[in-house]
């Protein structure tokens, strides 16, 4: 069995992938928790992740789909990083390969968070180890030019869209991960990214030969989705949109389905009405890794109408549309936890009482 | 949600408002709905995408509590495209939904330790193993088609075909247990007269209990529906000269079997039988049916076919009782005799004359050990000859009379007494227990076990019983003067079952193993040879021989290998209790807990140190029994004035001793220890954690402890949902 593990950090993304053989991959990890405010309900991302991990120090792959806040917060706090001593040493979490966009390197004008790991996955590229980067425009050969390194002895840490991910595979991880984006294209002014955003990913688990499918959207918008679907079905790569849990992009936006916001329910462009409807699968399970759901109308995600969309799916697959802040409750959301098995994903419902009281630790008793 | 609860008369179900409206943690369920016993909910079960049965992620049920709680809660589902083709479930129960078969023990058990959490989980796992298709497993016996009823129907061995004759019948409370046999039997004379009709439908694929008919009507249509043509045949019975002759003095009984398979391809595996009784005579269902005409004449009765037979509307006005229909066993055992030494008098009663009763029963009164009371309020079916002291020609009696009656065909003195009642429900002048020297439970129930342990008024009580595998043997018994009670000593004992490592194994077989007999849901019983019971069931007449001869408590498990036929005794250690009552509330504390707590305190110092607590509840009394103090779990903290008990490894440790225990032990609360200046009293801080529990543990339904180990006394505090908490201190005195 292996577990997905999607965290209760409102409008932000960390997901924790924990194989059945103990290999650890984490995409994104954004502790948004205020510790100052003891309404807020979002969970404490590093002690959650530090129980994940127990007595391990070091998670194979760390993914960081974008640079935004919402995707890398206190990252720098939490994670050994090579590039700096000062960011070493201590109970931090060491990183055995990090996987980034190509812009999460040639991108400039960043600042904080994302400096800091620019900063790390440059120094990790120029090194030669320990990364792997996603997509190869022309400016990424240029940045290893202008650093004299020949960029053909860069090849093996790249991936283009459409190709296997090399640190995982089916035979001895019974996982594989198919990046879809960012994808180039070629032009006649050279190879450019279409779109300069995020990675989006396709996990294929296999377990008793039950494959489970799991699609990580990252913050992409429709028309980079559009673009993802229209060169998977040219190169007739169909089944590798086929998802069983679906993370939906960007919160709940509705930027993600189409232009326009629809006045109850978002109605998304064609392409992406064919990955929700038909490429979903059977009882498939919905993530919205967000805030609740307003009920009225608002400009941050997640917005309403979007949400009524997939939850025509979700109802119309007979599967479940899940939004991380309010799982289990909106009152008292936790970790939602995703077990992967022979017959498929399942969502992990532990009541509490008596087995909460014994799995955690008591408070402070004494004779002061 | 709207709310009316308070007018519930059941406490369990205002324990499930509390807990689904007060859970700490999300309780994967949603009240809907209270309506005095009845609640509506949404269940959300845990579910893989792959479904055997398409349960959904939220199922609306309704349950349905007894005023009173004195049987098991309905539980409807709401969904109105519920899938019907479930096993375990019964169609059409009426307007209110399907109704789910979720509970498979006797409720007057099941109650004992059925919080609200329990039975909110409960449903969510029967829904998830419904789905994933692990509620009905191959192996088990197929599902009888129609629910049990109130008469009885001994049929032969064999395929069930006719003719059948009627050879005994007995009737007890308005109930009759009748037995047909191929061939007439001469000592049969004198037996009402029924009137037998028989047909068999075609094979039926096995699925849902099909609702039981209560008219012909219904019988009919259902018969239609499964491809038979009963009516056409019942017709001509009917008006048969056989059947003419005697109509008027003759009662109809209708039998119709039904051979069964797995798959539409498949061979029949069994067959099951219907029975129905119309009302009346033979002559009047023929009126009734318009078919015959009954004349009389002085005094003189003739029955005839009508000439002109008037088609009848509505067959659903005729209405049929439905009798519960067993099959015996092939005639194939043989008793095993075997001698035990004859040992002095004592007046004792057997409560269960079932494998256990009747085999210890009749060995220890071959002894001579005294007179026999037997009170148990079953009858003997054919299957139990494999393993119960009754012979074939038993079947259809009361056990407790064929007990008595074969213990006094033993001897001259004919003095061992039958009550056929359920003890829980006697008047207590009436069981005559307090009358006896000891009272031995054969009856493996926990209801009795605490019966016996509150009733004041008996001299001793012991309880016989097996593991659930077969292969062990327990005896627990009270010494003489009642110092250490039953339930005490059976709350010890889950505790040396969860912790003795020659013990490994013991309770581990509870609820599997079972095979079904009957037509209920909840007809089980095990499969078990018969010298194995005729081995453990000689060694506990032995021992109870010399239970009557001594006044001391016994405490003893007997293993046996089935493989070797080795048998290994092991003494269990039992302590003294230090007992606290409230109004509502009674715990009694190990004084053995007290030690492990002194020890560990001892060991600490000058840290504090503590831990949880472990124990046996009911909820039905309100007994809390804390058996055990474990100590800390390794990333507690430790300081000399304060202890934060940690938790890691200890989920497993408390669910490996509630699986050791089929279930019975439980984490019950936490104690820590206060140092040599500090008297074991709450500390702010203490009542901080006590308030943690509340939080946690109150909306769940169960009991929750705080023990505070000082130097010379040990301080408790017990808390239980509507209940009134209890504090105490005990002393150390006596412990160290």
């Amino acid at each position: 069995m292996h577990i997905v593990r999607f965290f209760n950090i409102g409008n932000a993304d960390s997901c924790l992938i924990e194989l059945e053989n103990g290999r650890l991959a984490l995409f994104d990890f954004a502790d948004m928790r205020n510790k100052d405010d003891a309404s807020d309900k979002r969970c404490d991302l590093e002690k959650e992740l530090r129980e994940c991990l127990g007595d391990d120090k070091e998670i194979d792959v760390v993914a960081f789909t974008h640079l935004d806040t919402d995707h890398c917060n206190r990252a720098k706090d939490v994670f050994h990083l090579e590039h700096a001593a000062k960011y070493q040493g201590g109970d931090r979490i060491k990183i055995k390969t990090m996987w980034v966009p190509a812009t999460a390197i040639l991108e400039e004008g960043v600042e904080g968070q994302a400096r800091t790991l620019r900063a790390e996955a440059r120094h990790r590229f120029i090194e030669g180890k320990g990364i792997r980067v996603f997509s190869r425009p022309d400016a990424l050969d240029q940045f290893l030019r202008d650093r004299d390194i020949e960029p053909s002895k860069r090849r093996n840490l790249i991936s283009d869209a459409g190709t296997l991910c090399p640190e995982f595979n089916l035979a001895s991880d019974s996982v594989e991960f198919f990046a879809h984006s960012p994808f180039a294209e070629h032009t006649d002014n050279g190879v450019i990214v279409r779109n300069a955003s995020a990675l989006f990913v396709q996990a294929t688990f296999e377990v008793q030969g039950r494959a489970t499918k799991l699609i990580l959207s990252a913050d992409v918008d429709h028309e980079t989705i559009d673009g993802i679907v229209r060169v998977t079905r040219y190169h007739k790569n169909d089944t590798r949109l086929e998802w069983d849990i679906n993370n939906v992009p960007h919160h709940s936006s509705y930027t993600s389905l189409a232009e326009e916001k629809g006045a109850e329910e978002t109605d998304p462009v064609d392409r992406l009405r064919w990955l929700y409807e038909t490429q979903g699968r059977t009882a498939g399970i919905l993530v919205s890794t967000s805030d609740p759901i307003p009920s009225e109308d608002t400009t941050q995600p997640p917005h309403r109408q979007a949400v009524n969309y997939y939850k025509r799916v979700a109802r119309d697959l007979g599967g479940q549309f899940i939004v991380t802040m309010e799982h289990p409750s909106k009152t008292s959301p936790k970790p939602l936890v995703i077990e992967i098995g022979g017959t498929g994903a399942k969502v992990r419902k532990a009541a509490g009482g008596t087995p909460a009281v014994i799995a955690a630790p008591a408070p402070r008793a004494g004779s002061l | 949600m709207t709310a009316g609860v308070s007018e519930a008369s059941s406490k369990l179900a205002q324990a499930v408002v509390g807990y689904l409206t007060r859970s700490v943690d999300h309780p994967f369920a949603t009240l809907i709905k209270a309506d005095g016993c009845e609640l509506d909910i949404e269940i959300e079960p845990e579910l893989a995408q792959d479904r055997v049965v398409p349960i959904q992620p939220v199922e609306p049920l309704r349950l349905v509590f007894s005023p009173g709680d004195v049987a098991s809660p309905l539980v409807l589902s709401l969904r109105a495209d519920f899938p019907v083709g479930l096993v375990h479930t019964v169609r059409d129960r009426g307007a209110d939904g399907l109704s789910l078969c979720v509970w498979e023990e006797a409720w007057q058990d099941l109650s004992r330790t059925l919080t609200a959490q329990v039975l909110i989980e409960r449903l969510r796992d029967w829904l998830s193993r419904t789905a994933s298709g692990l509620l009905h497993q191959d192996e088990q016996g197929l599902e009888p088609l129609i629910p049990g009823t109130a008469h009885t129907l001994i049929v032969p061995a064999g395929e069930p075909v006719g003719p059948w004759h009627l050879v005994g019948a007995v009737e007890h409370e308005e109930r009759w247990t009748i037995c047909l046999d191929t061939h007439q039997r001469s000592d049969s004379e004198g037996l009402p007269r029924f009137a037998l009709f028989s047909t068999v439908l075609p094979s039926q694929v096995h699925g849902a209990l099909h609702a039981r008919p209560y008219d012909l009507g219904g019988l009919l249509k259902l018969s239609d529906e499964l491809g038979g043509n009963l009516f056409t045949e019942m017709r001509q019975w009917i008006v048969a000269p056989e059947q003419l002759a005697h109509a008027a003095d003759h009662y109809p009984l209708l039998l119709v079997s039904v051979p069964k398979r797995r798959t539409a391809e498949g061979p029949d595996e069994a067959v099951e039988v219907w029975a129905y009784q119309p009302v009346g005579t033979l002559a009047d269902f023929g009126e009734c049916l318009g078919l015959t005409i009954t004349h009389r004449d002085n005094g003189k009765v003739f029955t005839g076919q009508a000439m002109l037979p008037r088609l009848v509307k509505d067959l659903s006005t005729i209405e049929l009782q439905g009798w519960r229909v067993v099959q015996r066993l092939d005639r194939s055992t043989a008793r095993a005799h075997s001698a035990v030494p004859e040992r002095a008098d004592a007046q004792l009663v057997a409560i269960g004359a079932g494998a256990i009763g009747s085999n210890v029963v009749m060995n220890t009164a071959r002894t001579g050990i005294g007179a026999w009371a037997i009170i148990d309020d079953d009858v003997v079916l054919p299957h139990n000859t494999v393993r119960q002291s009754y012979g074939d020609a038993w079947v259809g009696a009361p056990k407790a009379h064929a007990l008595a009656d074969q213990v006094n065909h033993l001897f001259v003195e004919a003095d061992a007494t039958a009550t056929r009642a359920d003890v829980l429900r006697m008047e207590p002048h009436a069981d005559k227990l307090a009358l006896a020297d000891l009272v031995v439970d054969f009856s493996a129930s926990p209801a009795v076990v605490a019966h016996l342990s509150d009733r004041q008024d008996i001299k001793r009580a012991a309880s016989i019983f097996f593991s659930p595998d077969g292969a062990d043997l327990v005896i627990l018994a009270e010494d003489a003067r009642r110092t250490t009670r039953l339930d005490e000593i059976e709350a010890q004992y889950f505790l040396a079952t969860a912790t003795a490592p020659g013990l490994a194994g013991h309770l581990d077989a509870a609820r599997i193993d079972r095979i079904r007999y009957a037509n209920a849901c909840q007809d089980l019983t095990r499969p078990l040879p018969p010298w194995q019971v005729q081995t453990l069931c000689g060694i506990a007449a032995g021992q109870l021989v010399s239970l009557v001869g001594s006044t001391a408590l016994t405490a003893v498990i007997w293993r046996l290998d089935p493989d070797s036929g080795g048998i290994v005794p092991i003494a269990l250690p039992i302590s003294p209790v230090h007992r606290h009552t409230s109004v509502d509330l009674r715990i009694a504390v190990s004084k053995s807990v007290l030690t492990m707590m002194a020890d560990l305190r001892a060991a600490a110092a000058p840290n504090e140190t503590g831990g949880v607590l472990v124990g046996t509840f009911d909820i039905i009394r309100g007994t809390v029994n804390i058996v055990a103090a474990l100590p800390a779990p390794p990333d507690s903290r430790q300081a000399p004035t304060y202890f934060v008990r940690g938790a890691r490894n200890l989920r497993p440790i408390i669910e490996g001793m509630a699986a050791k225990t089929a279930g019975r032990l439980h984490y019950v609360g936490e104690w820590h220890s206060h140092p040599v200046h500090a008297a074991a009293r709450p500390s702010r801080d203490d009542e901080t954690v006590f308030a943690y529990l509340s939080r946690h543990l109150d909306p769940t339904d169960v009991p929750y402890a705080m023990m505070i180990c000082g130097e010379r006394e040990t301080w408790l505090r017990v808390a239980w949902q509507g209940r009134v908490s209890l504090e105490g201190t005990m002393s150390h005195t006596n412990e160290q």
